[in-house]
């Protein structure tokens, strides 16, 4: 396939439109299909946005090995239009099709799942709603249904989780999400300040406020062309592992609570108190919000902040390693985790799992790895991943994420300590000025996974259409298959292993 | 009273087919009234002035004259007919009214008249004791049990479930026309009263076991039990709840009639009786819990009660080998009133079942749903008959199994084979009692409570009040037995202690005192629940209740498929139990490779009886074979047929020539 088909980029990099191929739907659809053939590939993003009366598609296949993104396009005059699908050869962009079906009406021939996806307030077809969804069925007198949500016990997001059951045994789970919509993407269009869309994708998901807020700011930066110091990449880069390792070990926390080990709920529990304290004493949020601003920053990291940090690292470290060394040696917590939920390889490289979700079995997908952002360039991080891919699995994983976030967190803070250079302040809405008729992707690795933000601008050097994607956007269907043939009592504990976005899903 | 007045009831029957169509029911209440009224009278003189009347019965076809022998044993058995058939008769008028358009009068005439001789044979069953007029009755019974079956006979499979019943009957027959045969050969007396000399000169055992096939095949014992659970669902249901609650322990009478006699061997016997019964109460309830058509599961249900009144008969036959009259007494009053018991509870819970079919028109339990809104005095009797046979206080199957219970903790502790007999005996009881509230819970759950799960119970409402008050007649003896069982016990023991071998000089003693204090405690707890009861509704008198959908986590469109069926809220036991209780599934699970499963996929599962199987169908088809390879000499020519005949005639001649015959 020559470059003809599409153009390869790297990761934050700005390219004109006009510079990438318009295909020819067939031509699109084979193209699409050869460079998903590789195992190390996965698209990354595949959205459309109006223009005129027609519609543009924009898609993003992400080399692993390589390190490259190939973006292609193809175009369609108006918005009522059949498209062979996609989905049929490659079931990772199942999702894709289904949100650009749900935004603008294109039918997918042969899309074998074209339900809603989130219920957007401009979606094409209102007279799909809530109420009506069309859940899968089994043909029986004899099965019955439990419909959970979208208000749970714990106080949670809204989602409604419809579980088709023989007695105890799960046959077959449907996710229904949508209840968060908020339309965030539009607002991106409607807000035009610069610390209004800040604060916006600060927002997408309230855990993982620096990882959008990351991504926005790339492609702000990338398509403003700006050029960051190499210390605000660092500082980037520890805020970033700071929300990995304060989520994780929440989240191995809860996952306690669902197993009933109380004491590891307690330590964890206690444990990420520090490491969010310690990102609000840097920047006044516990969750970061306020610390990543497009071109700079507000907080620089003072030599006072690596001192505490040095002793926040410590004191996680003496925590955190004895009580994982002791869960994951005690019989009855095994027995809760072990071969519970379990997925297999091929099920998630076929719906294209991202990040934790992949990693739990052996897909080693990483953005900080193969796409590397910040500090990740210069200073690269260990990919880790294990196997198993059941609740076990999950649990591990984050116990070594945790462990080399830590580690990780050390030399960079080392190196910090060496680069003299002040951070920037960021800049203000009036001098940045975006290319015209660009196209920029930043992919970042946040706690759950690959984030995605796509942006175009139009001739005016305007936001003509930005694009969230959360990891959780694939990964929910993750959740799904590890319910098969399950008993229904392992849903909660699944639930937390994965520990998915509904608002970054909704948007 | 006397006999004559029963004669001219019998003969007035033919009546029935005279009266108009409207009058026929009536006609047959009062003529079973009337029944009652005789044979009540005789049983309630045995019982209450400790004798016995014999009746003779003139009948110029039989061949001088049959005498009606009332023992307390028989009169016991006939009130518990007599109560059973009215009720039966009574309930029918609403029952069959759905039938009215299209069946014809003689139709109706003839189920009546059935249903009439069928009490007559049953009365007659439990009182002759000679050999010949007492095979004659129980015919009659089967006969007329037959007919009542197939009512609805132009439905085929009503009509072969019919047969199959008729077929097994005569199995049963056999077995008990070859017992007597051979008592008549070796003692020169027909009937019963040959049983005691033949006991006292011969083993006892294989006799025993040869009555005990043919009475237990009508009783319903596992193994002998499978045309139970397709003869129930095809009768009407007034049919089914006479056959369940009153025809089946014409089985139980004739095995304790045969026990009456014996004269050793109580222990084997006790040990064969107790251990068949273990398994039929056990798996009864096993099978039952499975069955999604709800007089399917209730025939079930037959078989584990069945299974209970066993062990209590193997109870007590093991307390008199053991010589402790307090076990034998125990367990054969604890067996007798759960005959009495069973017949009022098990009864009650067909006509429930059959105002639910009336009304809904379908039988699988996954079907309905919700019928407690719609239908509240059935849903409340069909709970209370509910309650009663899973042997909860305060109602009347506790206390037949209390009795059951304390003989067993009497008799532990005195040797270790009966300890071991005992204490697995007790296990399997209180298995069965707690699996039996299992299926309950789940039958009126599924039935009664929560939605409606399809268009079947969109018209249902409560039954007519026709319906309605043999249900409330069969209630009022089921709380009675249950508050009141110490006023009942010196009724009982006299019967029971008829198995004893030396007299004691008050049986009474026994367990009168006990059950007074059991008494006492349940008519508390029932006042407690009335003074509760009462305080709470005024206390709420004044409040406004409101009402409003079931809360689902938000969601705004719930199906009645969020209700548990009655086969998920079994599965787990299903699975587990799958091996014995033959639970299959027909369903394609999803793959793991199918991501969005898109094929269409079924799920279903139904249970088989592999010991019918086994026993019935494995060797019925095995002679059908054989037969089959004949099928060729049919061939339809006369010329053919009149050759067979003639070679059969040489053949037979030649025999008697050469002298082989």
């Amino acid at each position: 396939m020559s470059g003809l088909h599409y153009i390869n980029v790297s990761n934050n990099q700005s390219i004109s439109l006009s510079n990438i191929p318009v295909l020819p739907y067939p031509a699109f659809f084979e193209t699409m299909v050869d460079l998903l053939q590789d195992p190390m590939a996965h698209c990354v993003n595949y959205f459309a946005y109006p223009e005129g009366n027609g519609l543009q598609f924009i898609a993003v296949v992400a080399h692993d090995h390589q390190g490259t993104l190939s973006v292609l396009r193809h175009t369609l005059p108006q918005r009522e239009a059949k498209l062979r699908s996609l989905t049929r050869e490659i079931y990772g962009l199942h999702i894709y099709e289904r949100e650009i079906h749900e935004n603008f009406g294109v039918d997918f021939i042969g899309h074998p799942w074209l339900k809603p996806v989130r219920y957007a307030f401009d979606r094409a077809d209102r007279s799909k709603t809530i109420a009506n969804y069309p859940f899968y069925q089994i043909e029986s007198q004899e099965l019955h249904q439990v419909g959970v949500g979208p208000i749970h016990a714990g106080v949670i997001e809204p989602g409604h989780f419809r579980f088709l059951c023989n007695g105890e045994t799960v046959l077959h789970l449907e996710i229904q999400l949508g209840w968060q919509h908020r339309g965030i993407e539009k607002l991106f269009l409607s807000k035009p300040s610069l610390i209004q869309r800040t604060i916006l994708a600060e927002s997408i998901a309230g855990d993982t406020a620096i990882g959008h807020a990351l991504a926005f700011a790339h492609t702000q930066e990338a398509l403003a062309g700006i050029e960051t110091s190499e210390r605000l990449a660092m500082e980037r880069t520890m805020a970033l592992e700071l929300e990995r390792i304060a989520m994780h070990i929440g989240d191995l926390s809860n996952m306690n609570i669902g197993l009933a080990y109380q004491l590891a709920a307690s330590v964890f529990g206690t444990l990420r108190t520090p490491v969010i304290n310690y990102t609000q004493s840097w920047c006044g949020n516990r969750f970061g919000k306020g610390l990543i601003r497009v071109g700079g920053s507000h907080y620089p990291f003072t030599e006072e902040l690596t001192e505490k940090l040095d002793h926040l690292l410590i004191d996680v470290e003496n925590r955190f390693t004895p009580m994982a060394n002791r869960l994951f040696a005690l019989p009855t917590v095994l027995m809760r985790m072990e071969n519970i939920g379990q997925v297999t390889e091929s099920q998630m490289r076929t719906i294209g799992a991202v990040g934790m979700a992949a990693r739990m079995v052996n897909i080693p997908r990483d953005i900080r790895i193969t796409h590397p952002f910040d500090a990740f360039a210069r200073l690269p991080i260990e990919m880790q991943t294990v196997e198993s891919g059941d609740v076990l699995a999950r649990a591990q994983l984050r116990r070594q994420e945790v462990e080399t976030s830590i580690g990780y967190l050390r030399s960079l803070a080392h190196r910090l300590a060496d680069s003299k250079v002040p951070a920037l302040k960021p800049i203000s809405s009036q001098d940045l000025h975006l290319k015209p008729a660009s196209f920029v992707v930043s992919l970042t690795e946040g706690w759950r996974g690959e984030i995605c933000h796509c942006c175009v601008t139009d001739g005016l050097g305007k936001v003509a259409h930005y694009k969230i994607k959360d990891p959780s956007m694939h990964n929910w269907l993750a959740l799904a298959l590890s319910l098969r043939d399950l008993e229904i009592s392992d849903f909660p504990i699944n639930n937390k292993s994965y520990n998915l976005s509904y608002c970054g899903h909704d948007l | 009273m006397n006999i004559e007045l029963l004669e001219g009831i019998t003969l007035l029957t033919l009546g029935i087919y005279f009266v108009p169509v409207a009058w026929k029911q009536p006609f047959a209440v009062l003529l079973s009234l009337g029944i009652a009224v005789v044979t009540g009278y005789w049983a309630i003189q045995v019982l209450a002035y400790d004798q016995v009347i014999d009746q003779t019965m003139n009948m110029p076809f039989w061949f001088n004259s049959s005498v009606l022998h009332i023992d307390k044993l028989s009169a016991f058995f006939i009130l518990v007919i007599d109560f059973g058939c009215l009720t039966s008769l009574l309930y029918s008028r609403g029952y069959l009214s759905m039938y009215a358009a299209t069946k014809r009068p003689q139709e109706f005439a003839l189920h009546y008249f059935f249903l009439l001789w069928l009490q007559l044979a049953m009365i007659l069953v439990v009182t002759l004791q000679e050999g010949l007029p007492f095979l004659v009755a129980w015919e009659i019974m089967s006969i007329s049990s037959f007919m009542l079956v197939i009512f609805e006979a132009e439905k085929k499979e009503i009509l072969s479930t019919g047969i199959y019943y008729l077929i097994q009957m005569h199995v049963a027959l056999f077995f008990v026309l070859a017992g007597f045969t051979l008592i008549e050969a070796k003692t020169g007396i027909s009937g019963f009263n040959g049983l005691t000399p033949y006991f006292q000169t011969h083993d006892a055992l294989p006799m025993f076991l040869l009555f005990f096939a043919g009475f237990g095949i009508k009783a319903g014992f596992i193994p002998l039990h499978s045309w139970l659970p397709h003869a129930h669902p095809a009768a009407p249901s007034h049919v089914s709840g006479v056959m369940s609650g009153t025809m089946i322990k014409m089985g139980i009478y004739g095995i304790m009639r045969v026990s009456l006699h014996l004269t050793d061997q109580w222990m084997e016997i006790g040990t064969i009786v107790l251990l068949v019964s273990m398994v039929s109460s056990v798996f009864g309830v096993f099978f039952a819990i499975f069955q999604h058509d709800l007089k399917k599961m209730l025939a079930f249900h037959s078989i584990e009660n069945i299974g209970i009144i066993g062990i209590g008969i193997g109870t007590g036959l093991i307390g008199t080998a053991m010589h402790m009259p307090v076990l034998t007494v125990l367990g054969f009053s604890g067996a007798l009133l759960h005959v009495a018991n069973h017949s009022l509870f098990k009864s009650l819970l067909f006509y429930c079942a059959g105002s639910v079919y009336q009304q809904c028109h379908t039988r699988d339990v996954n079907e309905l749903g919700g019928l407690i809104k719609k239908m509240p005095q059935t849903a409340l009797l069909f709970l209370l008959a509910s309650t009663a046979i899973c042997g909860l206080p305060p109602l009347n199957g506790f206390i037949s199994e209390f009795l059951i219970y304390k003989a067993f903790f009497t008799g532990l502790g005195h040797d270790i084979y009966t300890s071991v007999l005992f204490l697995a005996a007790l296990i399997g009881l209180t298995l069965t009692g707690g699996l039996a509230v299992f299926c309950f819970t789940k039958a009126f759950g599924v039935v009664f409570l929560g939605a409606s799960r399809t268009h079947h119970t969109e018209e249902a409402h409560e039954v007519s009040i026709g319906m309605r008050i043999p249900k409330f007649l069969i209630a009022v003896p089921i709380i009675g037995i249950g508050l009141g069982s110490y006023l009942l016990m010196p009724w009982l023991q006299p019967i029971a202690s008829m198995y004893l071998t030396e007299p004691v000089s008050n049986p009474v003693q026994m367990a009168g005192p006990m059950l007074q204090s059991v008494s006492l405690a349940l008519g508390a707890f029932v006042a407690l629940v009335v003074v509760v009861w009462f305080i709470r509704r005024v206390q709420q008198s004044n409040k406004v209740i409101t009402y409003g959908p079931t809360w689902g986590c938000g969601y705004s469109s719930l199906t009645p498929e969020h209700q548990y069926t009655s086969t998920t809220f079994a599965d787990n036991l299903g699975r587990m139990t799958s091996v014995f209780t033959g639970v299959k599934t027909h369903y394609q699970p999803i793959d793991k490779a199918d991501i969005f499963p898109s094929d269409k996929r079924k799920y279903e599962t139904h249970q088989e009886d592999e010991l019918e199987k086994m026993l019935i169908l494995r060797p019925s088809h095995f002679f059908l074979d054989i037969m089959m390879r004949f099928t060729g000499l049919r061939s339809g020519k006369i010329q053919h047929y009149i050759l067979y005949g003639l070679g059969f005639i040489i053949l037979i001649a030649l025999l008697t020539v050469t002298n082989m015959l």
